[in-house]
């Protein structure tokens, strides 16, 4: 380099900073200038590191007149250091992984800081890591964790396939480096695509690292991916590998802690399921007992009752045929004997009324026995209860005040109604008894449903839809003793002469014979209620027939109906029929006009309206423009639509009021005395 | 066959009625001389139904006095089916039996009197015929039996009373039961002696 000037020694950089300069001014003044190591360039033109100095060079009389440098050429050892470097680096960054998963048993966690740390060892710009999983039911899945890039750069791509590039790390088969991975001869066999999808990231640099378990089970994998090429090296892929094998260690461990506490948890819930089986198994154990204990007892009461009603029934039957031959020779005898023989007549008369009363016991004997012949019809237990009340009040006399409670939408039942009157007498006559001092007597109906716990906790009930008939009294009750024998025939508390035993009876076997259950409660001071329970009738159209003898509800003369139907004929029909129940009525033919009177009229109580209107205005627009003008207006519709095809087909809401055409009178009465005796605000819209 | 009185009642109404036709068929407009001496109540309309013709006993059973040329079907003023729905003058059997061109038997209603009173009756609507055959008129009796009625319910309560008495077991009540039935029957039996 003889001859050339100092300043090619230095990087053109260098030369732009005067560090020239700088070392030469120091010299000068310090007596030293350099020191500091950096790039310089060779001879050859190749750049090396180095550290140099410079001195001044003076005369005998301190006058500088040179300088020199000396430089010395550290290129190998700075090398050497940087390898060390970054192998110290890359050793810091594996043991700070190694402590961090040891210390993890979250797996989310456990696989971001895998992830992180794989980017931070070999510097690439993204990171992901592919992991597996086995849900409760077994079934495996993959979820995969990011870095360098947000999730949101890969939530678009399908998980990767077991395309040629990827196979050998999903299959655990070894890293994958590649300095440029569009290159690789692997790539791009992935149809329908060939290599990335677009929109991915862009990947030439390519590293891939499987992780598998100490058993040989792939776990994941790892891929990393820079933008340029030849940025992985193969101490990036030791590093990685040594990473891997960390993760791995580190996910059979949190593996091995979950499965270690589903089993805990397992065994602790067993053992706690153990422990209450313990604690109640004698009280569970005394439950069972007992139940079959009722249960025993109920078979054998019925039983019994079935072996007396046997016996009483086989008795009954034959008594019954000699009673037809004394009554049949009685009543020639009295036809037959002369009209002079008063005395005569009297005893066959007498004779005569012996027997008819021993028919009727007999007829008794043979209801408990389930055998009389009923009659059975669809009957209406409510109306036959109001019936029989009436009579109830006339002939149990004034000290038993006599009260029903009918439940609404009770059901049907096909029972012999005679019997049943006879029943609900019978059961009057025994409550009167246990009110000596008057009282009152409650008959309630409702609909029932016997279920399965219920039927197999009592003899001969079949679970199902019953209707119930209570008849409750505020009386003396009964001990649990009596109780068991009350429907036995012939079983009375009563003094000889006032009655014979056999009420009770009747109402059992009147009950059993038609297929329902009657059951009894009573406590000694509380009173009595028996409860019969009859199946519900289900006819075919299971329509319930309009009671004759049932009169129409009517109306005050204050209640203003406003009728609102544009056939004349028909509101014509309405408007009678209306007046005649009672009500006050003003009529229109349209929606406008009925607004119109809605306005003017000082009292309206329902609107009646038509649900299809000419006019403009239908009538459920109608309806809703009057409750606007007059809250609280209760109102009714009619069609001659059948109701499904008006709510479904949007003309109506659901749960309006409709009755539908033709009605007659005391439809009509029902309906609209219903509708106006609802709550106000029921009918809401 | 047995003989009730119900039965020898609905063959008086027959024969009345078989009277009251022959009188149209023989007799002359708008006078129909000796309908007005029939006892049971009568009344003719033209084919169209419009009352041309009805005896005094009408008035007396429809407790009103029907206008001629307005009244049309029937000269009651309002009628219901015997499970007490309204039915319209148009829907009732002498309005049937005019479009159908048919006599009408076996049919029972209630009518109403403005007074509010109502009663049973048992229509005989019957059309008459010209040569060829269109109903040219038609005549109809109505025969009251709301005593009958009245009677056949107080007897039924009688007997449920007699049953019911046999049924229960106990001697007090099935004695008030007894007494019950008897005094349904006494009533029944004054009803009918009444009429």
């Amino acid at each position: 380099m003889f001859g050339q000037k100092l300043d090619r020694l230095f990087t053109p950089e260098d030369q732009e900073r005067g560090l020239l300069a700088k070392e030469m001014h120091d010299a000068l003044i310090y007596g030293r200038g350099g020191g500091d190591e950096g790039w310089r360039i060779r001879k050859n033109g190749t750049r090396m590191w180095a550290a140099g100095e410079m001195s001044p060079i003076r005369d005998g009389e301190g006058a500088v007149i040179g300088f020199t440098k000396v430089v010395r050429d550290r290129t190998a050892q700075r090398t050497a250091e940087q390898n060390a470097a970054d192998e110290r680096q890359a050793l810091e960054i594996l043991n700070r992984a190694g402590s961090a998963l040891a210390a993890e048993n979250d797996l989310t966690r456990l696989v971001q800081i895998v992830t992180d740390e794989g980017v931070a060892l070999t510097g690439a710009e993204f990171g992901a890591f592919f992991y597996n999983l086995v849900d409760n039911s077994g079934e495996s899945y993959t979820l995969y964790t990011l870095s360098g890039a947000p999730l949101e750069a890969f939530s678009r791509f399908p998980m990767p396939r077991n395309t040629q590039v990827f196979a050998p790390t999903f299959n655990g088969d070894g890293i994958v480096r590649s300095n440029d991975i569009t290159k690789d001869p692997r790539y791009g066999h992935n149809a329908p695509r060939s290599g990335m999808p677009e929109g991915h990231l862009p990947v030439r640099s390519y590293l891939a690292v499987p992780v598998r378990s100490r058993t040989g089970e792939v776990l994941g994998g790892l891929f990393f991916g820079h933008a340029k090429t030849g940025v992985f090296t193969e101490r990036s892929e030791r590093g990685l590998a040594g990473l891997a094998a960390e993760a791995a260690v580190a996910i059979d461990n949190v593996r091995l802690a979950q499965s270690a506490l589903r089993e805990l948890s397992e065994r602790k819930r067993a053992e706690e399921e153990l422990r209450v089986l313990n604690a109640t198994l004698e009280q569970q154990v005394i439950e069972r007992t007992e139940q079959l204990h009722a249960k025993d007892e109920a078979l054998r009461q019925s039983q019994k009752m079935e072996a007396v009603g046997q016996l009483t029934g086989g008795i009954a039957h034959d008594f019954n045929n000699l009673l037809q031959v004394i009554v049949g020779n009685l009543e020639a005898l009295l036809r037959h004997l002369p009209a002079d023989s008063a005395r005569l007549q009297r005893a066959a008369t007498q004779a005569m009324n012996g027997a008819r009363r021993a028919a009727a016991l007999t007829q008794r004997l043979l209801a408990f026995s389930r055998r009389q012949p009923l009659d059975p019809k669809p009957v209406n237990v409510n109306s036959l209860v109001q019936n029989t009340a009436e009579l109830m009040h006339r002939s149990l006399g004034e000290p038993i005040a006599i009260e029903t409670v009918l439940g609404s939408g009770l059901w049907r039942v096909e029972v012999d109604g005679n019997e049943l009157e006879a029943a609900l007498l019978n059961l009057a006559v025994n409550a009167r008894d246990a009110m000596l001092d008057g009282g009152k007597l409650t008959i309630e109906t409702s609909n029932a449903h016997l279920d399965e716990v219920y039927a197999a906790n009592h003899a001969e009930v079949q679970a199902g839809q019953y209707v119930a008939i209570c008849i409750s009294d505020t009386g003396v009750g009964m001990p649990a003793t009596t109780l068991n024998q009350v429907f036995e025939p012939f079983f009375t508390t009563k003094p000889v002469g006032k009655g014979t035993g056999l009420g009770l009876s009747q109402v059992y076997g009147f009950v059993k014979q038609s297929g329902g259950h009657v059951k009894i409660y009573s406590e000694v001071g509380q009173g009595t209620t028996v409860k019969l329970y009859l199946p519900r009738f289900l006819s075919e159209t299971d329509s319930e027939p309009v009671d004759a003898n049932l009169l129409p509800p009517e109306g005050s003369t204050e209640e203003t109906i406003l009728v609102l139907e544009d056939d004349d004929d028909v509101r014509a029909y309405s408007v009678e029929s209306l007046r005649e129940l009672g009500y006050r009525v003003i009529e229109a033919h349209d929606g406008p006009s009925a607004l119109r009177l809605l306005e003017r009229q000082p009292r309206v109580d329902l609107l009646f309206s038509d649900v299809v209107l000419p006019g403009g205005l239908t009538g459920a627009q109608v309806s809703s423009q009057a409750l606007s003008i007059r809250p609280g207006l209760k109102v009714l519709f009619t069609t001659g639509y059948a109701r499904n095809a008006i709510v479904h087909q949007g003309r109506l809401d659901r749960g309006v009021n409709l009755l539908t055409k033709p009605f007659t009178l005391s439809e009509l009465a029902v309906k609209v005395r219903d509708v106006l005796d609802a709550p106000t605000g029921s009918d809401d819209h | 066959m047995k003989t009730t009185p119900m039965a020898l009642m609905f063959d008086a109404a027959e024969s009345m009625l078989a009277e009251a036709v022959h009188i149209l068929e023989t007799g002359h407009q708008p006078s129909y001389k000796g309908l007005g001496e029939l006892t049971a109540p009568i009344y003719v309309t033209d084919a169209e139904g419009m009352i041309t013709y009805y005896n005094p006993a009408c008035v007396t059973l429809a407790g009103r006095t029907p206008t001629l040329g307005e009244d049309r079907w029937c000269v009651t003023w309002k009628l219901y089916t015997n499970e007490g729905a309204f039915l319209p003058h148009d829907k009732c059997p002498m309005a049937d039996a005019i479009l159908t061109g048919t006599a009408i038997r076996g049919v029972a209603a209630v009518a109403e009197r403005p007074d509010g009173t109502r009663i049973n009756f048992v229509p005989f609507p019957t059309p008459l015929f010209d040569r060829r055959g269109n109903v040219t008129c038609a005549v109809n009796l109505l025969l009251d039996v709301t005593v009958h009625k009245r009677a056949a319910a107080l007897r039924d309560q009688a007997r449920r009373c007699r049953r019911l008495a046999a049924a229960i077991d106990d001697q007090q009540a099935a004695a008030s039961l007894s007494a019950l039935a008897d005094e349904y029957e006494e009533q029944a039996d004054a009803l009918m002696l009444r009429s």
